[in-house]
């Protein structure tokens, strides 16, 4: 259960992320490994917590009929992704301040919010099945980036680029190894039917059937 | 073993049954085609090449399909004796399967594409105007829906042993191999069915990247990618899944051989550190595959092949073992289902005898590319995985056991059968022994008489596999009671 | 049904909108975005004044009736500069050659005015054979240089070894000075073809 004292660390934390990734702006975006695996992936975490806050507050956001089986939220988050996967985009948030602005808006609350709110009540086989492309796509996204031989962004160097294709191979075999490794070894045996149920909050393992 | 727990689990009998009539039915069918091809060989037959490339194609690529599929029927079969199984995604899986057979079937006859089933980078892009560009997509597109497919087969499988044995270590009964623990021990099937989960899981995430990446590199040119690491990537995917399909398999072996010999198969430590090895084997080659630099040097590769043929031996000496031990002694009846799979364990066991002999003699067979190649996988395919799949379907109408007999025509079936596929594999190792190429549409003057034998042979083995398949519809209403 | 339609919806709306931020799956970089607009678009592009190699003043324009051919190098570049003037050595060869010559100027613009003074410029001509007739080396003011690379889409980015990255291509003008094509520094057979039509 989330205490009220722990409800207001998360309501921080995501406020921090947001002013920091604000802040570090250019710094972080100087180089694309920062940019794609830091910034992105942090204001992700804020529209995350932004949400779990939220639920708690208004549990009917979290219970919400039209996203019954998490579908429509994932859907959501599946465009936002494909959105800020595209060079163009990238490139854009770089040279116009309205990308800019919409990736501080759109990858909070359109790719880690309803993440949040979506991700717990997808079916396991639907979040195996996620996990499992993530990984995928992560491997092409480091095949592309390492061999490709144009550059896909135009305001990165090639050499950036390829460091990038690299990042995306370690982060793609640690996050395989930290998943697999969990469902190897489960400590608490019984309830490790729910393909990764354990990222959940507040421990339950259910789902939406 | 928990045929009577509680749970009751159930195994999906209506829907095996649809997956292994299919089955069934494509396995004749590619068959013909192959006949076709060794007739075209042989020049009894006038194929034209480009004909001959998407009738390779279809071959290929349907018999490691169907190979998987026969597979994949059987292992969830048996494993839902053992654990609450959800029944919709078997539904899913087949319904994605066809549909990645129709993408494929369209490809090839429709689209006319021919460059092998294993999708050689860049070969499907260039076809010097064979096919098109929609041709090669759809051919892609259908791998990407089997892997989906069985993406799905395997999450579920994971699931359901992960929660009924509390996490992928115990089902695969590591406790047992390594702390020779024997409480809770799970049965041969569960660690058959999670080593395999675990291994060809990887295997399609992998697989996956290399389609998306084949597919982006069909419509963006510019995204060039190195064609040797998405070779390697290839082979080693197609090499892990076709022999995860025995695997799935011989599951069949361990839970019907016992109905005949009345003693279970139990899991022995031996068994689970047979188990073990492989996984580890195929583990131990996947990061080699998958972080080799950009050019491998020759030696990697050879060291990589001889580990991918090493991985099964100590499985199949401990499979082969137990069954000898288990049948000696035991006074069986034999019937069909018996009797084929009896037969596709030994065809499994003879058809690692050339693979070993490539591995540790003559590295050079494997790198040339002759019939020796066909030779060895062909065996312990036709002899080995198929072999199995037909004993599973004869066992799944054989009726009431105490009714069940060897009839005049099933003895006639696996005999011809064997003697077809017998001399049919052993043309292909004497081809290949006598340098003969293999994808040649077109052979030789020289090569023709040994072609038109291996023809013959063919033709009788065909014949075997359409009286197995009969046999099954005709049995259809029938299902077998213990 | 709820959740149906609305993941129905939503993955309407995903679509459009992917679709509409690549051009209709055309483009997914943002250099494939900038050539499929110079061909559908034909933006107007800023003609500023350079001072060339002989120190005059000339416009980047091409003449009444004309074409012209643009390049962005600069002199101090190891690689890809030199090959794209390789380049436009060749593409004047082969434009003479097809009789086309005549209605063609040929402008390699530098981005490093600040270093790139009339003296560099000249060397750069003279290594690869720019005549400062029909082809011609100059620099724009430095206060110039914003607008030219932002009107063209060229991103200049530097790199670690003192120099510069940048998308490099020969950009096709027209007489009203409109981009109408843009091709790979190596694609002279494009450009020709281009020009002729
Ligand atoms: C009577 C049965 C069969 C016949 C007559 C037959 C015939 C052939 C022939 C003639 C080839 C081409 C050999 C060459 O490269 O020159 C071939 C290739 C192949 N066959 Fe079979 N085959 C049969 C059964 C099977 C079975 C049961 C499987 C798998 C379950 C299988 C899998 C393959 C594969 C994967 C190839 C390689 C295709 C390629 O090189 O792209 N075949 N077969």
């Amino acid at each position: 259960m989330t205490t009220g004292f722990q409800r207001c660390g998360e309501f921080a934390l995501a406020l921090l992320l947001l002013l920091l990734c604000a802040a570090f702006r250019r710094t972080l975006e100087a180089d694309p490994v920062t940019h794609m695996l830091v910034q992105l992936p942090a204001l992700a975490w804020a529209g995350w917590l932004f949400a779990g806050v939220a639920s708690v507050r208004r549990p009917r956001l979290e219970a919400a009929p039209t996203n019954a089986g998490g579908g429509a939220g994932l859907l959501i988050v599946f465009f936002g992704i494909v959105f800020w996967m595209l060079p163009r985009s990238i490139d854009g948030a770089l040279t116009s301040p309205e990308i800019e602005a919409a990736k501080f808006l759109t990858v909070p609350f359109l790719v880690g919010a309803p993440l949040r709110l979506s991700w717990y009540r997808a079916h396991p086989i639907l979040r195996g099945f996620l996990l499992s492309n993530a990984l995928s796509m992560l491997g092409v996204l480091a095949w592309l980036y390492m061999a490709a031989p144009i550059r896909v962004c135009n305001s990165y160097l090639v050499e950036d680029q390829q460091r990038l294709g690299l990042a995306f191979l370690l982060v793609a075999l640690s996050l395989a190894a930290i998943w697999g490794g969990r469902l190897f070894f489960k400590p608490d045996g019984g309830s490790a039917g729910d393909l990764l149920p354990d990222l959940k909050a507040n421990g339950s393992t259910s789902y939406d059937t | 073993m928990s045929m009577t727990s509680t749970a009751a689990p159930s195994p999906q009998t209506g829907a095996v049954k649809v997956a292994m009539l299919i089955s069934g039915a494509v396995f004749v069918l590619m068959m013909l085609v192959g006949v076709l091809m060794r007739a075209a060989q042989g020049d009894l037959l006038d194929l034209d090449p480009a004909l001959f490339y998407q009738l390779m194609t279809a071959h290929g690529a349907g018999m490691v399909g169907t190979a998987g599929l026969s597979g994949a029927a059987i292992m969830w079969y048996f494993l839902g004796r053992h654990v609450a199984l959800t029944r919709w995604v078997f539904h899913i899986f087949l319904a994605l399967f066809l549909l990645g057979v129709v993408l494929i079937l369209g490809a090839i006859f429709l689209g006319g594409f021919g460059a092998g089933w294993t999708f050689l980078f860049p070969l499907p892009a260039i076809s010097g105007g064979a096919w098109d560009l929609g041709a090669a997509a759809a051919f892609l597109l259908g791998l990407v829906s089997i892997g989906v497919a069985f993406l799905l087969f395997y999450l579920e499988a994971g699931r359901a042993m992960i929660s009924a044995y509390g996490g992928l270590g115990n089902a695969l009964g590591w406790p047992l191999a390594f702390g020779g623990s024997t409480e809770n021990a799970p049965p041969p099937t569960i660690i058959a069915a999670a080593t395999v989960t675990v291994f060809n899981t990887l295997g399609i995430v992998v697989g996956a990247a290399v389609l998306v990446v084949s597919l982006i590199n069909l419509y963006l040119p510019e995204f060039a990618v190195d064609a040797l690491l998405a070779k390697n990537m290839i082979f080693f995917f197609g090499h892990v899944f076709i022999n995860a399909s025995i695997y799935m398999a011989v599951i069949a072996v361990y839970e019907v051989v016992p109905e005949y010999t009345g003693r279970p198969w139990k899991s022995s430590r031996i068994f689970a550190l047979a188990w073990a090895s492989t996984l580890l084997f195929v583990m131990a080659v996947y990061p080699h595959h998958l972080l080799q630099d950009l050019v491998m040097p020759g030696w990697m590769l050879i060291m990589g092949q001889v580990i991918s043929y090493l991985s099964g031996i100590p499985l199949l000496a401990v499979t082969a073992f137990s069954l000898i031990v288990y049948l000696k002694g035991s006074d069986i009846r034999w019937d069909l289902a018996a009797g084929l799979l009896v037969l596709g364990v030994a065809g499994w066991s003879v058809g690692s005898v050339p693979a070993i002999m490539d591995g540790m003699i003559s590295v050079n067979k494997v790198m040339h590319n002759t019939q020796w190649v066909p030779g060895h996988f062909h065996i312990y395919l036709l002899l080995g995985e198929v072999a199995m799949a037909f004993g599973f379907m004869a066992w799944l109408v054989r009726g009431d056991v105490a009714q069940s007999r060897f009839t005049t025509l099933d003895r006639l079936g696996i005999w011809v059968y064997i003697a077809g596929a017998g001399g049919f594999t052993l043309m292909f190792l004497i081809s290949g022994a006598l340098s003969v190429p293999r994808r040649w549409a077109v052979h030789m003057e020289d090569w023709l008489t040994q072609d038109r034998i291996a023809t013959g042979f063919a033709v009788l083995a065909v014949l075997g596999a359409l009286i197995f398949v009969l046999r099954f519809v005709g049995g259809l209403g029938r299902s077998s009671k213990a | 049904m709820r959740p149906f339609l609305a993941i129905l919806a939503i993955a309407l709306m995903g679509v459009t909108l992917i679709w509409q931020v690549t051009d209709g799956a055309r483009a997914v970089t943002a250099e494939g975005a900038r050539r499929l607009h110079a061909v559908e678009r034909t933006p107007t592009m800023p003609s500023p004044y350079l001072t060339d190699m002989s120190g005059k003043t000339v416009r980047l324009q091409p003449d009444v009736g004309g074409v012209a051919l643009v390049e962005f190098i600069y002199t101090a570049c190891p690689t890809i500069c030199r090959y794209a003037g390789d380049s436009f050595a060749r593409l004047k060869g082969r434009l003479a050659a097809a009789g086309l010559a005549k209605g063609v100027r040929m402008f390699s613009v530098s981005f490093d005015p600040l270093r790139d003074d009339p003296m560099a410029l000249s060397d750069y001509a003279e290594t690869h054979g720019a005549d400062g007739d029909i082809w011609k080396v100059g620099a724009p003011a430095v206060t110039d240089l914003r607008g030219l690379l932002s009107g063209y889409g060229v991103t200049v980015i530097a790199d670690r070894f003192d120099g510069y990255e940048h998308n490099a291509a020969i950009h096709l003008i027209d007489e009203r000075n409109r981009l109408v094509g843009i091709f790979d520094i190596d694609d002279i057979d494009g450009v020709v073809e281009a020009i002729r039509r």
